[in-house]
């Protein structure tokens, strides 16, 4: 029931979650119980440790979701994700994007049916003498654009639609 | 220091009785504490579960830092109140450790009554804010509650310690820098909107998550508005619109590591230094407590097993040995920490009235924060005693206590009578904590001196009259009296009350203590003081 | 020697030849292409151009482009390195024209030996011992037919071709019609040349190639022979020197036939002469390459050589660095291929960025590579991105000296070999000598790794946890008594 930190290793759930951390560390992990001590940094991305009685040196790289581990000669690649999610950070809880402030179209790039990318430029706006690009929240496919260029808009008029995530 | 030489001898037949007697006792409050904190009907868990919600303790697990302890306050309130209908008050509070950093936990549960405020709901709230004011603890309230039960709204709503004291607390441990971090999984409704509003930070879930002064029927009766509870008060109106939240989060999940995130950006405690020494596991095991504490009330022990049982090493440095001996006094460690024991063996004589409130203030010189251990029957009666000034040397042991300027802790390990009550830092004195064993008896006197003391005046009663004596009547008296006593004398009945922050199990008293001390080193030593001692 | 040299490559060879040149004193300019802007050979060289392209190979193998780039560079002299134009007659024709020194063989040499029907009889006629064969003709019935007496199994292969493509083994003669069909179209799909021949197969052979060297006048010096026969499909996976288990006779016999051939193609610059070895001990030409080989550093390391060094003395004199004598072998060095590829999965090419990149420093280990810690790995390019090359008293501490080097040759975030090679070193086979060209595929169920057990599934999610910084925190930095105190509760 505690606080547990989920990977998956080959598409299999795997469960960690400290049971205790002195004098030496008890970890439950995949349901078993492992004793660690000695934990030591020798540079960022790389630590010694006493595993059940045996010494590893453990190299480490996280490139998003993937969490690569290296000893002993063996390189093995772990999924874990992230408790909280990028998208709700940035407070997107909805499909369409809406405006923040008053101004005027400068373009747009993208048509309904375009696949587009989180971070792809959607379309650009002008307001108070600034030229700002609208872009995608998300990976996703757009459902409508509901205008053209140079026209103008209000606060919280509604630029583009995604269509619902899958 | 050296270590307590134990006398006790584990195979003795009366060792075995107590064993068997306290063992007992243990497994009943297990079983009660279980019962109150996860015996639910099936439909509020899944109630619960329809909503997507996570039961309240499955929430506390989650925000807790694994591997750490948590210290729960009151688990039997409201035990012995409302026909069992309000199992802990409907609400859960404890210390637990968050990143690290000691917190307060507040949190409504749900799974009772939609986890709406009794008195005693307050009375607890109210309890556990006054620990996070008293020890400077940051507190995290996870919200999930409809708001005061309104049949008994004259019982929680108006007077100075009712619901006002909550806002009233918060809003103290705001003007005293001490943080204070809402999650709201439920509704906040009316005076519960003003816990996440008066918290630093907000995090609220999307599509159960509501924050308002008055919900959607109360809305519709007042001004006719017919609005749902997410467009009234909801986790989108308050991150986007109102501010009233900062964080929104899609699931409890996600709430709770948010909330994690946010207290790992508060500044580390700074806590005051009290002298630490490294820890030792007590020499004599914790187990032999239930040995050593009797089976009846009147009977007596020497305390000092039961501190050999308690303290780091079973070592004790002892104060006065030879003196007012009915009083143990001397300093100890616990998880370390240097503490000063007060322990009764005995009545209260004069010589151990001066002894202790002179041990107080050695205390207080020394910055050490001081243990009471509860076992009297109150001070010495008669009129030798009171000739020597008994009740003016009770007074200087008040007056010590109560102008003490280091933390004070108190465990009720058998009796608590009387005066006694009062000389050894009962719940009025402000011991930071205070916590009572299940075997644990509390009282104005003991209930067969009250169930006599009442015949007895029966008795002059009726003589007066000159009506005739009926023994049978007398006899009524003495047990009416005395089964009222023993109900209300009970540690379960003291608990209900919120007399105490909790019944524990005598084998975890170090760890409960543990976890106090270093808690309490979060609040400054306040200045020191004394009123006039009466020579 | 030269003032100046620009480097028409990229990667680790780049950086090799920059290494050397540095050395020399030579300034160096190397030439890029955008998606290699930050790369290592770019930033290690004095000089840099960048090349244009609609994709990345495209650029290096703009012969224009880089011909503009020497010029206006002023660079006096270009080395090639190896793939890209490296073995391209018309390029090292353009280079000579603009005045510029092309390090490594005249024009004619590079077609000679690029074509392997035309070098075979080259190599036949200058009495080099070349496998049974027949050459295609226009008439494929009688080329089959003729193929058929040879015998089976068969070697199809493309007469342009190189790299494994357009190759094939034919058992029987129900298949060779077939066969040769397929290696004709795939012939002209790969290099617009759609002949091939088809000659002996000699069953569990070995790949020894030796290194050479020559002044363009007939001298020729050799610098002992490579092993290079762990392979997969044609590809050198290991290579090491000298080749473990061969007599001094024969060792001697292979060099000769080397020098001769290189000696009667009056041979300039470093080459080298690969043969087949029979388990009978014969052995045959198979083709020779007309630049700097991949795995030139074991021959290095065992010969106390810089074979790039030598190659610019040769451009820069036209004369040979050494003399015959001079050339000792001692020790052994083994070479180790590091490819982005997924061993598990069919050695599939990954692609990534380069998270983490730790190397092993040691005097006798040497890790060449144009990689660095961040770069990103795509799929524009050839999947090996360096070798790590390793020295032994003796063979037995050469392998042991790899398993260490490869241990803690660290690449994370992109896949590589790095652990399959680890498990290559470590096979029986492998200690023991047993090495042909179809040792990976012989005891390919020994080198992939065992599924984890469950325990050892807890080892690796403990380490992945350990990993996280909150997970970290919480389990190092929890303040006591609570760490000591663990999960109590006061139930």
């Amino acid at each position: 029931m505690a606080q547990s930190f989920n990977f998956s290793l080959d598409e299999r759930p795997i469960n960690v979650s400290l049971i205790k951390c002195s004098p030496v560390l008890e970890i439950l992990a995949n349901e078993l119980t492992v004793h660690v001590s000695s934990v030591a940094q020798v540079n960022s991305n790389c630590f010694t440790l006493i595993i059940d009685g045996k010494k590893k040196t453990v190299w480490w790289a996280r490139d998003d979701d993937a969490i690569y581990i290296r000893f002993d000669g063996r390189t093995h690649t772990l999924s874990y994700r992230d408790a909280i999610s990028a998208s709700q950070q940035a407070g997107v809880s909805d499909n369409v994007i809406k405006a923040d402030m008053p101004g005027i179209v400068v373009n747009t790039n993208c048509n309904a049916g375009d696949s587009v990318k989180l971070g792809d430029v959607l379309i650009v706006i002008e307001s108070m003498k600034m030229q700002i690009s609208i872009l995608a929240p998300r990976d996703g496919v757009i459902k409508e654009v509901n205008i053209v260029a140079n026209a103008t808009f209000e606060k919280n008029a509604e630029l583009v639609s995604l269509e619902e995530k899958e | 220091m050296a270590r307590i030489k134990s006398i006790i001898q584990t195979d003795s037949i009366e060792f075995q009785e107590n064993y068997r007697h306290n063992k007992g006792l243990a497994e009943e409050l297990k079983l009660k504490q279980r019962e109150a904190r996860y015996d639910r009907p099936q439909k509020d868990i899944d109630r619960l579960a329809g909503h997507g919600k996570m039961m309240p303790r499955e929430r506390i697990e989650k925000l807790l830092d694994p591997g750490t302890p948590f210290l729960e306050f009151s688990t039997l309130a409201a035990n012995m109140a409302y026909k069992g209908d309000s199992p802990s008050a409907s609400c859960i509070t404890g210390i637990g450790i968050v990143n690290g950093k000691e917190v307060i936990i507040n949190a409504n549960d749900s799974s009772v009554k939609g986890g709406a405020w009794y008195p005693l709901t307050v009375k607890k709230i109210v309890r556990v804010l006054d620990i996070a004011i008293e020890n400077r603890l940051p507190i995290i309230h996870l919200c999930d509650s409809a708001g005061g039960f309104l049949p008994l709204q004259s019982e929680l709503f108006p007077d100075k310690y009712m619901a006002g004291r909550m806002f009233r607390n918060q809003s103290t441990l705001s003007k005293m820098n001490v943080k204070q971090l809402a999650l709201v999984f439920g509704h906040c409704t009316a005076g519960g909107a003003y816990v996440p509003a008066l918290s630093d930070y907000s995090v609220i879930v999307r599509g159960t998550g509501a924050v308002f002064l008055a919900g959607p029927p109360l809305v519709k009766a007042a001004t006719g508005e017919i609005v749902t509870a997410d467009e009234l008060g909801g986790c989108d109106l308050h991150t986007q619109v109102s501010g009233t939240c900062d964080y929104p989060a899609d699931s409890e999940e996600e709430a709770i590591a948010i909330g994690r995130e946010i207290v790992e950006q508060w500044e580390c405690p700074k806590k005051w230094p009290l002298q630490k020494d490294e820890v030792e596991e007590p020499f004599y095991s914790a187990d032999d407590l239930y040995g050593i504490i009797p089976t009846d009330i009147k009977k007596s022990f020497d305390m000092k097993e039961v501190i050999a049982r308690v303290v780091d090493g079973s070592r004790f440095h002892e104060y006065q040995p030879a003196y007012g001996t009915t009083l143990v006094c001397g300093y100890a460690n616990i998880w370390g920490y240097k503490v000063g024991i007060l322990a009764n063996n005995g009545v209260l004589f004069n010589e151990s009235a001066l002894k202790g409130a002179h041990f107080i203030e050695l205390c207080n010189q020394n910055n050490t924060p001081i243990l009471f251990m509860q076992n009297i029957t109150g001070f010495m009666v008669g009129r030798e005693y009171e000739a020597k000034g008994i009740s003016k040397d009770g007074a200087k042991l008040i007056q010590a206590i109560v102008g003490s300027h280091v933390p004070k802790f108190t465990i009720m390990c058998h009796g608590s009578f009387g005066a006694g009550n009062y000389g050894m830092c009962g719940r009025a004195y402000d011991p930071r904590l205070i916590f009572s064993w299940p075997n644990h008896q509390i009282g104005i006197m003991g209930g067969e001196q009250a169930a006599k003391t009442l015949a007895e005046v029966k008795l002059r009663q009726l003589e007066r009259r000159g009506e005739t004596v009926d023994q049978a009547e007398l006899d009524k008296v003495y047990h009416e009296t005395l089964e009222a006593y023993q109900h209300q004398m009970s540690a379960y009945y003291a608990t209900s009350e919120l007399w105490d922050d909790g019944i524990i199990d005598p084998t975890d008293t170090r760890n409960a203590l543990g976890i106090a001390i270093s808690a309490s080193l979060n609040a400054p030593l306040s200045e020191q003081g004394y009123g006039i001692f009466r020579f | 020697m030269f003032e100046s040299i620009l480097i028409a490559n990229r990667g680790e060879i780049a950086c090799r030849v920059i290494r050397t040149a540095k050395e020399l004193g030579i300034e160096t300019i190397a030439v890029y292409h955008h998606v290699d802007r930050m790369a290592p050979h770019v930033k290690a060289a004095d000089r840099s151009v960048e090349l244009l392209g609609d994709t990345p190979t495209a650029a290096y193998l703009d012969i224009e482009q880089i011909i503009k780039a020497a010029n206006e560079t002023k660079a006096q002299c270009l080395h090639p390195g190896y793939g890209f134009l490296s073995e391209n007659a018309a390029f090292a024709e353009a280079v000579e024209k603009n005045n510029i020194v092309f390090v490594g063989p005249r024009p004619e040499v590079i077609k000679l030996m690029g074509d392997k029907i035309i070098s075979r009889e080259f190599a036949r006629k200058a009495g080099i011992p070349i496998a049974p064969s027949v050459t295609q003709t226009d008439d494929l019935s009688k080329f089959l037919k003729e193929a058929e007496k040879i015998g089976f199994p068969l070697l199809i292969k493309a007469s342009a071709g190189g790299g494994g493509k357009g190759m094939s083994i034919v058992n029987e003669v129900a298949s060779l019609e077939k066969q040769a069909k397929t290696a004709m179209s795939e012939a002209e799909r790969y290099f617009a040349d759609s002949r091939i021949y088809a000659e002996l197969y000699v069953e569990n052979p070995r790949h020894i190639e030796v290194q050479i060297l020559g002044d363009g006048r007939g001298n020729i010096i050799h610098a002992y022979e490579r092993e290079c026969s762990i392979q997969r499909r044609f590809q050198k996976v290991i290579e090491e020197s000298p080749a473990p288990a061969l007599s001094v006779e024969l060792r001697d016999q292979i060099c000769a036939a080397a020098v001769d051939l290189a000696s009667k193609a009056k041979y300039l610059n470093a080459g080298t002469v690969e043969f087949i070895l029979s388990p009978d001990g014969s052995f045959y030409f198979l083709e020779m390459n007309t630049r700097l080989q991949v795995e030139h550093p074991v021959t290095e390391m065992v010969c106390s050589l810089d074979l790039v060094k030598a190659q610019l003395h040769i451009a820069a004199s036209k004369t040979l660095p050494y003399k015959q004598s001079e050339i000792k072998q001692s020790g052994h060095a083994i070479e180790c291929r590091i490819c982005c590829e997924e061993p598990h999965n069919d050695f599939r090419p990954a692609t990534g960025d380069i998270k983490i990149l730790s190397v092993p420093v040691a005097s006798d280990i040497r890790f060449d590579s144009g990689i660095a810690q961040g770069q990103t790995i795509s799929a524009a390019f050839d999947s090996m991105i360096g070798k790590l090359i390793c020295f032994g008293e003796d063979r037995d501490a050469a392998i042991k000296n790899a398993i260490g080097g490869l241990n803690d040759l660290v690449i994370l975030g992109v896949s590589s070999n790095i652990d399959y090679l680890g498990q290559i070193l470590k096979a029986t086979d492998f200690k023991e000598m047993i090495i042909d060209t179809g040792f990976l595929e012989k005891n390919k169920a020994t080198l992939l790794f065992e599924p984890l057990s469950e325990k050892g599934i807890s080892t690796v999610a403990t380490m992945a946890a350990l990993s996280l910084r909150d997970f970290k925190a919480l389990a190092l930095e929890t303040p006591e008594p609570y760490a000591s105190m663990g999960a109590w509760r006061n139930l």
